[in-house]
């Protein structure tokens, strides 16, 4: 059995998400037996922080062309359909990332492959790979056969489930293939927010909703999360009400994330916001409404005014880190 | 320029889902227009304004209880609609297989650009339009939130993680299109009159492309945890570092 992951690389280094897949597959294949892992980066990026991330058993192909810097969805299709057909991989993963999103389809159909979009994945020692997805809404889950002989799955992100392989015995191979093609769509640019984490790659967020009041008091939020490392969320009616941009909901229209921690501030729990925070690890909910369908799907809650209590937890927080 | 708008009718987002006998239970769902649908339907009407001889035309895969979808495309200002009939709903790829079929055989060839939401709000795989454009053979982009048209290609923006990319995309092209790109239009009662008036297209979308996917064992999911209440922030501070270790 052969799986091959696709390791995001963005400006020189394999995303996080990306690790996460790397680390999920090496448990499949130490639970399937007799497997064999590929992964690949495309573009140029430091040897010896993919070694030392990427651990476990197999080799990753290493494109450096620098065409590949930037994602370019022709090319990196056609690429990867290359490779995939050279290692003869039955299982193809990829992070569930915007990236990822627009390229898994592409290279399914090219493969004549099954799709397993937004799924997380286990094996039962049988050797046999059972996928799982979630639909209306994330109320609803079930089981995705691939009916083909090859699937690919987008892996939705969830918590390090499995930690890093201790063993370190995956080869790095370096390969000259370029970019051959006229590409359609083609990149103009990239622009990279400085100075502020995204919420789709941070340990720690920070959300807040309607109850926050407006986009000024988010400066409470902020403040929470400068204490904690941590970035700031918002649920769809924060945002909808033009109090946070879109690129920082969290939910069913927005992103999906899987933080250690989530903090909700004055968010009632919507099924579609319940289903963007399924893969977080520890939930806390703060709302003055007792009642708000969130403190059900929080781990530790506080009934209080946000304008009373995040201060209170900034300070306690604050003492806390200073003594620690 | 010919446009072309797939569109899809989804659960109304309030509606409750429920699973019997791991099976969905959809007969009594009230079904919708997919909210990203909107968005490309509002981007393509918007394209006709800015320049002369744009033709939008609407196409949703299924049966005829479709039709209130593709009124309400008329009523936002879409030129046709279509019904792709005979196809099989399965999984993504016999919906993008109808769908590929359906416009093929309307345009005699491809249109210029292909207009569809970024997923449909019930299942979320976001993966029959990104399949469309690689059986037209057409460069496609997704999750698109903002759009310029240049004189032969579109300027087209996408968020990524930590920020955004900018592409060039020329015709023939599939771009899906996300949250933020526009503000869908109202329908006014005029055009709502006017569009029940105007005849729904039926074109075949017969394929024989088996499924390649099968979903089953559905079940509802509980998110539901045991939360535990706290008077003072120094309690949860003190529970978040002694039992769950993040702080």
């Amino acid at each position: 059995m052969g799986f091959f992951v696709i390791l995001e690389q963005r400006q020189g280094g394999v995303k996080d998400a990306s690790v996460d897949v790397w680390r999920t597959v090496q448990h499949l294949a130490e639970v399937s037996g007799d497997a064999d892992v590929c992964g690949l980066v495309m573009g140029d990026a430091d040897r010896d922080r993919i070694k030392r991330r990427c651990t476990g058993k197999g080799r990753v192909y290493t494109l450096k062309d620098k065409a590949f810097q930037n994602y370019c969805p022709q090319c990196y299709a056609e690429t990867i359909v290359e490779m995939v057909g050279r290692t003869g991989a039955e299982h193809v993963f990829l992070a569930n990332t915007a990236m990822g999103r627009d390229l898994a389809p592409r290279i399914a159909m090219r493969l004549d492959a099954a799709l397993a979009s937004d799924c997380v994945v286990d094996a039962d020692g049988t050797g046999v790979l059972k996928a799982e997805t979630t639909m209306y809404s994330g109320t609803v889950s079930a089981v995705i056969q691939g009916l083909k002989k090859r699937t690919v799955y987008s892996l939705a992100p969830r918590l390090r489930f499995f930690g890093r392989p201790a063993e370190n015995a995956v080869d790095i191979v370096g390969d000259e293939r370029g970019c051959v093609l006229e590409c359609n769509p083609l990149l103009k640019e990239i622009v990279y927010h400085t100075g502020r984490k995204d919420i789709a790659e941070t340990d720690i967020i920070v959300a807040g909703g309607r109850g926050v009041g407006g986009s000024e008091n988010f400066a409470m939020l902020e403040s929470l999360a400068t204490v904690l490392g941590g970035a700031v969320g918002a649920s769809r009616s924060a945002v909808d009400e033009g109090w946070r941009p879109h690129s920082d909901q969290i939910g069913q229209t927005g992103k999906s994330v899987a933080p250690r921690l989530y903090i909700a501030c004055g968010i009632s729990g919507a099924p579609q916001h319940l289903a963007g925070i399924a893969g977080a690890e520890t939930v806390v909910a703060i709302n003055r409404d007792r009642d708000a369908p969130l403190f059900k799907s929080a781990d530790y809650g506080i009934v209080g005014d946000i304008a009373k209590v995040l201060p209170q937890l900034e300070r306690a927080l604050s003492g806390f880190l200073r003594v620690k | 320029m010919n446009i072309a708008v797939c569109i899809n009718q989804v659960p109304d987002t309030a509606s409750r889902i429920e699973v019997k006998d791991a099976v969905i239970d959809t007969g009594y769902l009230n079904m919708v227009l997919n909210p990203y649908d909107e968005y490309a339907l509002e981007e393509a009407v918007r394209l006709k304004t800015q320049r002369a001889g744009v033709m939008v035309t609407a196409f949703s895969a299924g049966e005829k209880t479709r039709y209130d979808i593709l009124r309400r495309a008329l009523a936002m200002g879409a030129d046709h609609a279509c019904l792709v009939e005979g196809g099989s709903s399965e999984d993504s790829r016999s919906v993008a297989a109808s769908l590929n079929k359906a416009i093929r055989s309307h345009y005699g060839g491809l249109p210029d650009l292909v207009f569809c939401g970024r997923e449909s709000s019930d299942c979320n795989r976001a993966q029959v339009p990104l399949m469309l454009a690689e059986m037209l053979g057409a460069a496609a982009l997704s999750a698109v939130t903002k759009l310029s048209m240049q004189s032969d290609a579109l300027r087209v923006w996408r968020e990524i993680e930590g920020g955004v990319e900018e592409f060039l995309l020329f015709p023939p092209a599939v771009i899906t299109t996300e949250k933020g790109l526009n503000v869908p239009r109202k329908t006014s009662i005029k055009a709502v009159m006017k569009a029940r008036k105007q005849t729904v297209l039926h074109i075949d979308g017969s394929v024989e492309e088996p499924p390649s996917v099968l979903y089953r064992d559905f079940s509802a999911i509980n998110h539901e945890r045991n939360c535990r209440f706290f008077d003072t922030a120094e309690e949860l501070v003190k529970a978040l570092h002694e039992e769950r270790g993040v702080v």
